[in-house]
């Protein structure tokens, strides 16, 4: 009995979604670890200059608090940048957690206030914070939204020019939460605004609005609490984003 | 003379411990670490710590929580039952607290981890927080 075998080798058959999904998957748990690393060392530095500046080894001169003070001040950064990169990617990937919490917004908004006016110390730049008092309890996740605002008065700081004035305001009506800051900075060309929040497509205006992932990271988690941003370049000069973010936030499937 | 409270640092970031360890010691506590959860769990008996401050990521994702397993899960762990109820800190570079599903025996039950802060962490705080699980 004889016959001819068939020696055509068939190539197996992947699904080619499921195999990009599994190698994005697999580049973002590189990533994340790669980032857990990283930022494992930075918080070493931070800790270190934390406790030498909180007079844990005793008394310190003003040159020394103030130089330590600067080093912290950028280790400080770089951990939030650290966080906004791994935040970008694990909600892209579907596996950032979300668990709303009752969030006292006046608290939220004094915590802002003061610590953005403290970030802002090296820069000369006039800020004005301000909200539509009293300001309700809402349902977010609270750490999220801090860093929302923090991440977005950060960006706009950098792009103030000096003396300018950066404002932040509050509101709420019945449905939404409203955040508007504005900035006297170098107005933006319009066509290049929708590309500030494009992971890859950075802007190529002067101040670079885009750069980094801080607007991507705050786009995200705007979309993740289920609200919108919108970036415009006011015709006096100004560069203005607004949030806003529906009161009971749910939390979105992803 | 007062017993200093001993302190068990467990992270396989050797600088970091060097930070923390520095730390504590100047404000008058012992200080005992080990760079993964294996060497925690071997040494544990000799250190017999007052408090533990855990990593959540050492050698592998799931160190610190297996660390954590092995002292709360007495049913599993009877040897290390003596250490049941020492208060523990976990240390994490992840900012969501974790449901620890670890094991068959403890199904959805969430491990008890006294408390969670993320890395880093004001040295004050991590001092303020230690005296607190201390004291109770």
């Amino acid at each position: 009995m004889t016959g001819r075998r068939d020696r055509t080798i068939k190539p197996k058959t992947v699904d080619k979604a499921v195999l990009i999904d599994g190698v994005a998957t697999a580049e973002n748990r590189i990533i994340n670890h790669f980032f857990h690393d990283f930022k494992a060392k930075c918080a070493t530095i931070v800790m270190s200059l934390d406790a030498v500046m909180d007079g844990c080894f005793g008394p310190l001169g003003k040159n020394q608090i103030d130089l330590l003070d600067v080093a912290l001040h950028s280790c400080s950064h770089m951990v939030m940048l650290i966080n906004n990169f791994r935040d970008v990617t694990q909600m892209e990937e579907g596996t950032f957690e979300f668990a709303p919490e009752t969030v006292n917004l006046e608290d939220s908004f004094n915590r802002l206030t003061a610590e953005i006016t403290d970030h802002a110390k090296y820069q000369e730049v006039e800020l004005r914070f301000s909200a539509a008092h009293p300001l309700p309890e809402v349902t977010f996740r609270a750490d999220l939204f801090h860093r929302l605002v923090w991440n977005l008065c950060d960006v706009f700081l950098q792009s103030t020019r000096k003396k300018g004035l950066l404002q932040c305001r509050f509101e709420t009506d019945d449905q939404n939460l409203s955040v508007k800051i504005t900035t006297q900075g170098v107005p933006q060309d319009e066509r290049l605004l929708p590309t500030v929040f494009d992971k890859l497509a950075q802007s190529e205006t002067g101040l670079q609005l885009g750069r980094g992932f801080r607007l991507l990271f705050c786009k995200r988690a705007v979309e993740l609490m289920g609200g919108r941003i919108e970036l415009a370049s006011l015709k006096d000069g100004c560069t203005q984003v607004q949030v806003w973010l529906p009161l009971e936030t749910a939390p979105r499937d992803h | 003379m007062e017993k200093k409270a001993k302190i068990f640092m467990v992270d396989d970031d050797a600088d970091l411990v060097m930070v923390v360890k520095s730390v504590f010691e100047a404000n008058g506590y012992e200080v005992a670490s080990a760079g993964s959860a294996k060497e925690a769990i071997e040494t544990i008996d000799s250190v017999n710590p007052d408090l533990l401050i855990i990593d959540v990521m050492m050698e592998d994702m799931q160190a610190g929580f297996r660390l954590v397993n092995h002292l709360r899960n007495t049913k599993s762990h009877p040897e290390a039952g003596r250490f049941a109820k020492v208060p523990i800190l976990m240390l994490t570079s992840v900012q969501q607290k974790t449901k620890i599903k670890f094991s068959e025996d403890v199904g959805d039950q969430l491990l008890h981890v006294d408390t969670f802060m993320e890395k880093p962490v004001k040295p004050r705080q991590l001092l303020d927080k230690v005296a607190e699980l201390l004291k109770k």
